[in-house]
């Protein structure tokens, strides 16, 4: 996090620009983002050329720490400015801002008819995240979603070799282990890991920590490490598939804790997981170069991590064979004591980003006009695209086909095939439930 | 929450403090019930400092 003085260095010189911006009779609007390089520069061009058909000049401010919205928006309100107009804002920032009485309630500005009728062209998935005590703050931007991320030829051997390597798994679930029972009876491994358990999992990780890939053994499965958000989501995904639910995070002392715990030392004790996670304290970035140097064959990974490992045509990726990257849903939780527990599923967490609109906005009307105009087909389809975004538009969604329609595209297609699972949307698998849970908010 | 959560990770998972009941080391679910215990009562009591809703989820939304 950015230090006391810097960052209110940063606010201050916000402040200054913002009381600059007058040259112009034009009306003005602050919007406030934090996007990768290229496609902030794509959205502030896209932002012009909406502001120059509006007759309005806006300014396009990034933020660094999603934190940092709360403060840059009393700053405005407080010092009655009233400049900022759109906020793209994470999920952990929801319900702070409206607690904090920041944001605008959007059936304020159009009506609570108008609002439901535009509220139809989102997924449901994606429109519930903007209601909060029943009224609705904010406009979906889009949806992300940890899922599993394998190289397929690592799995395959995994898959075709398990069986030379069944009996030291077989005794690191005995004997590594108070309770542990082994491997199911009837045991085999599946060979779609969208069909996998911890039991899978534990045994492709066996056999990949005993084989010498580059002449050296060692864990190739890992997960964020670093003393931040995504190590808790990483954490928390794991209770959701053992059928804990946010109350289960928020008591701890509870049977799908126990069970995600319980696997978590296993695998750190058995040598199944990469030890950089935690002596390098790899976050995304970690495991990303990870996978690029071979020593990381399966990860947790939203789908803006899967365009960046694969890489894009703007955008270097970070694997030789790009091509092997392949994605799955999340595993099912599994018991080391054969005791299986009701509720476990192959669930993940939701989460993503929306716009909202600070009550203290210069103009309401026009800043949810942008807002539906940052959301529209046109708009949404060439941001999904370009920046691989998973979308929230119910049109866009059912369209990712032609979207992503060229034969060089069609990894792209799978990792929203995958995401869409992944949300409960698409198939179920194994007759275990499938989907997403939520964070309790603002986690951090 | 998410520092609480964090730090009984690295205690209990990554420096293996897991195992300190027996000579053997192994992985006991009954000992890391004990060892999350005292991360449960700060959990707690951060609940409970927190009058506001910044540690439950959100509520409501249309149905689907």
């Amino acid at each position: 996090m950015m230090p006391g003085p810097a960052r209110t260095a940063l606010l201050l010189s916000l402040l200054v620009f913002w009381t600059a911006c007058g040259a112009d009779s034009r009306p003005e609007m602050i919007v406030l983002i934090r996007m990768i390089d290229q496609q902030d520069r794509w959205f502030r061009q896209k932002i012009q050329e909406f502001g120059r058909r509006e007759g309005v000049r806006f300014h396009v401010v990034t933020f660094n720490s999603i934190s940092d919205v709360q403060r840059m928006l009393e700053l405005d309100a407080r010092a009655g400015m009233g400049r900022v107009g759109l906020v793209k804002t994470h999920k952990e920032m929801l319900q702070p801002l409206v607690d904090q009485d920041l944001m605008l309630p959007l059936d304020e500005i159009f009506g609570p008819a108008q609002l439901r009728r535009d509220l139809q062209d989102y997924l449901p998935v994606a429109a519930q995240g903007g209601f909060l005590g029943n009224r609705c703050y904010y406009l979906p931007r889009k949806l992300e979603t940890y899922t599993l991320l394998y190289l397929r030829p690592r799995l395959e051997e995994a898959v075709r070799g398990w069986e030379t390597t069944r009996l030291g798994i077989e005794r690191m679930l005995r004997e590594n282990t108070v309770d542990g029972q082994g491997l199911p009876e009837g045991y085999r491994l599946e060979f779609d890991p969208n069909r996998w358990d911890w039991h899978d999992l534990a045994v492709v990780a066996h056999y990949w920590a005993q084989t010498p890939y580059g002449g050296l053994r060692v864990g190739r499965m890992a997960h964020r490490g670093r003393n931040y958000s995504g190590t808790m989501t990483e954490l928390a995904t794991k209770v959701f598939q053992a059928g804990g639910t946010t109350e289960d995070l928020l008591e701890v002392a509870t049977p799908a804790v126990y069970d995600a715990f319980e696997w978590e030392a296993f695998f750190r004790k058995s040598g199944l997981y990469n030890p950089g996670m935690w002596e390098q304290r790899w976050g995304g970035g970690g495991l990303w170069k990870g996978m690029s140097n071979g020593l990381v064959f399966l990860a947790f990974m939203h789908q803006l991590d899967a365009f960046f490992i694969h890489g894009v045509s703007e955008l270097d990726g970070y694997l030789k064979y790009p091509e092997q990257m392949e994605t799955a849903i999340m595993p099912r939780a599994a018991s080391l004591s054969g005791e299986e527990r009701p509720g476990y599923g192959h669930y993940s967490q939701k989460s993503g980003w929306w716009w909202g609109i600070p009550r203290s906005t210069p103009d309401a009307f026009l800043s949810y006009r942008l807002a539906r105009h940052i959301t529209s087909d046109e708009f949404h389809r060439e941001e999904v695209r370009r920046f691989g975004m998973m979308p929230v538009t119910r049109r866009v969604y059912d369209d990712l086909g032609a979207i992503f329609a060229a034969p060089d595209q069609h990894w792209m297609r799978l990792v929203f095939v995958t995401a869409r699972r992944q949300f409960g949307i698409g198939l179920d698998y194994g007759g275990a439930p499938v989907g997403v849970r939520e964070l309790p908010a603002h986690a951090a | 929450m998410q520092e609480i959560w964090l730090e009984a990770w690295y205690d209990i998972v990554v420096e293996g403090n897991y195992s300190a009941r027996g000579p053997e080391g192994k992985v006991d679910r009954a000992f890391i019930a004990e060892r999350l215990e005292g991360y449960r009562r700060r959990i707690q009591e951060l609940r409970r400092r927190s009058e506001t809703t910044s540690l439950r989820p959100p509520e409501g939304g249309p149905s689907r």
